[in-house]
């Protein structure tokens, strides 16, 4: 059974002329437990909203969305909150980590939102992953205080530090240069791997894309398959997306 | 080699096995049947060990003391990042509640002063006040030493416990500038409390004072000022002459007056009778009053009238009325007050209900991003209110 599966997904949002825009149209996927799949796609092609319908934060307007072999419409809204903490894991291009909180509270701050051990471990936990992705030195800095791959690997910390499911990045490398992108991509690859989380990249860039197994492109909200690696490979025109 | 191309080169053998079966471009058309039998994702994640792929997780017992302490928790965080905000909002909120506790509590000291004002003067509600009612046969008013002495009857019939009869006359004091008339009334001790008497030095009358060879009075301010004012502890003593000639002790002083400025004593109605003697004020000076429970005015006042009139014939008009400030008539003397205050309050309550939603707005926006970040970890919509 696959962990998550969109059915026939269409989303689409009323005009202030009251005419309607279609983001994404008829969307089909099935992601697995381990999977790591890339979306590449131009700006405005429904990529943002795309995650939101991943991450469980909206409704579809017409299709299902299956997680963990429930459907999203039966789930209450707490329970979606819940499910959303417990199994999925953002990571986001500008980092998004909370201004005046140190590294290890914006690690924690995810385990605020969970029960039992890992809430009253929350310290602990949050200590051992910031120490996995390297900052165990960082700990107390602020996010201003850190360089920008530090404030990725702190969020990839945050997003990881409940061991979801599902890890959803938005163009985790879109704010870094190329080398720190490469290192952070290679960590969320490695940290992924080892959690067995399903990986899934939204990204602009072709080759963070292919370091997935499965890659798409969306574009005018329709996902199709690609292969972005004979792309980069045979310099397609295509790979410039 | 560009950090992707390197780290592509370094993947397994078998990926890079499955990567070559996957066609270049797959028209959409047949994208719906081929997403749902990859080949690479179902043949890496075979190769994986069991144990490396995610288990879904049962929400653990205790999530509402979790939930609790995480509030806690993250309020507490809140306070202390943005403790410049949250410490104006809350002084905010404690200037508007400071505010509109002072304008309540003053409007409340107010107005209780206005009420004890009009308590002062006309007796505390509700107080029913009698005259000796006039014969409509035979044109004169009936005999008030009868009729005050029916009063005494009725009110310990009816179990009331605060009544005065009031006598007014006049008469003749020697003071430092010379003789002068003052105003004397006759009362007993239940006036004090009926008419909330203001006793500034010394005390007010008391029963035990009918006792005294030389009877205890009370003068006012002006009185005392006029006297020298003699310390009370001496027991000064005054000669009073009206029919009769008396000498008095001050027992007490009251509390200044402005809007009685001359001079008056009071003492019990026994000892006045002896000084005024014949010449006891006309007969509509002489009253009596009863303080009763409110709710039960009415009733009383209907039955003492058709006691009285039982006693004196049918042919007098009622002379029992209620006559405290709260029978008046019209709106309650009180009302102006009162709406003034509450549109006071109200006004306050506006500003700092408009302050508090400024600041929530403020805080909301400012906070929109965060909220969200909060909300993709798990945090549920209701809680994002919270400040």
């Amino acid at each position: 059974m696959p962990l998550l599966s969109l059915e026939g997904v269409t989303r689409s949002v009323e005009l202030p002329d009251f005419s309607r825009l279609d983001i994404l149209k008829g969307i089909d996927l099935d992601v697995e437990v381990g999977d790591h799949i890339s979306i590449v796609g131009r700006s405005g092609s429904g990529k943002s909203t795309l995650l939101n319908l991943l991450g469980l934060i909206d409704n579809p307007t017409t299709g299902r969305i299956i997680f963990d072999g429930a459907p999203l419409e039966k789930l209450s809204g707490g329970k979606r909150d819940r499910k959303r903490g417990r199994d999925v894991g953002f990571i986001f291009q500008q980092f998004n980590l909370l201004a005046g909180r140190t590294a290890l509270e914006n690690v924690m701050t995810p385990l605020l939102y969970a029960t039992g051990r890992q809430f009253w471990r929350r310290r602990v936990l949050a200590e051992e992953m910031l120490d996995r992705v390297g900052l165990s030195e960082r700990m107390a800095s602020m996010p201003d205080k850190l360089s920008g791959g530090e404030q990725q690997r702190v969020a990839i910390a945050r997003a990881l530090v409940r061991s979801p499911r599902l890890i959803l990045a938005d163009e985790p490398t879109g704010a870094l240069d190329v080398e720190t992108g490469a290192t952070v991509m290679e960590l969320l690859d490695n940290v992924a791997e080892q959690s067995g989380a399903a990986l899934i990249t939204i990204t602009h860039d072709p080759n963070v894309a292919a370091l997935a197994r499965r890659h798409y492109r969306l574009d005018n909200g329709v996902l199709s398959r690609i292969d972005v690696k004979r792309m980069l490979a045979t310099s397609l025109p295509e790979a410039s997306l | 080699m560009t950090w992707w191309r390197k780290k592509s080169s370094e993947r397994s053998a078998a990926v890079a096995a499955e990567e070559s079966t996957v066609e270049a471009t797959i028209e959409p058309s047949d994208e719906a049947a081929s997403i749902g039998a990859v080949p690479s994702a179902a043949d890496d994640l075979a190769i994986r060990p069991k144990y490396e792929l995610a288990k879904p997780t049962k929400e653990p017992r205790g999530s509402l003391l979790s939930s609790i302490v995480g509030s806690v928790v993250e309020a507490w965080d809140e306070v202390r990042i943005n403790r410049t905000r949250v410490l104006l909002s809350l002084v905010g909120i404690g200037v508007a509640v400071c505010a509109l506790a002072t304008v309540v509590g003053a409007g409340a000291v107010f107005g209780q002063a206005q009420t004890e004002q009009y308590e002062k003067s006309s007796g505390r509600p509700a107080t029913l006040t009698g005259y000796p009612p006039f014969s409509m046969t035979t044109q004169q008013p009936v005999e008030s030493a009868k009729y005050f002495e029916l009063l005494d009857t009725l009110v310990e019939r009816y179990q009331v416990s605060h009544s005065t009869a009031i006598r007014r006359g006049s008469a003749s004091v020697q003071l430092l500038n010379g003789t002068q008339f003052t105003a004397v009334q006759g009362v007993n001790d239940k006036f004090g409390v009926m008419h909330r008497v203001d006793v500034a030095v010394g005390r007010w009358l008391t029963e035990e004072d009918g006792n005294r060879l030389a009877p205890a009075v009370v003068v006012n301010d002006n009185f005392y000022e006029q006297l020298g004012r003699p310390d009370l502890r001496t027991h000064p003593t005054i000669e009073l002459k009206a029919e009769n000639l008396t000498t008095a002790v001050i027992v007490g002083v009251l509390a200044p007056e402005s809007y009685r400025p001359g001079l008056s004593l009071s003492m019990l109605d026994q000892p006045f009778r002896d000084l005024v003697g014949t010449k006891a004020a006309s007969e509509g000076d002489i009253t009596y009053e009863i303080w009763v429970p409110e709710e039960q005015a009415a009733q009383l006042t209907d039955l003492l009238n058709r006691d009285i009139a039982a006693v004196f014939g049918d042919d007098i008009n009622p002379s029992i009325n209620r006559n405290d400030y709260l029978a008046w008539g019209g709106p309650s003397p009180l009302e102006p007050l009162q709406w003034a205050i509450g549109g006071i309050a109200a006004l306050i309550l506006l500003l700092g209900a408009l302050g508090l939603v400024n600041i929530s707005l403020v805080t909301v926006k400012y906070r929109v991003r965060e909220i969200g970040v909060r909300r993709a970890f798990g945090r549920r919509r209701v809680a994002c209110s919270s400040p």
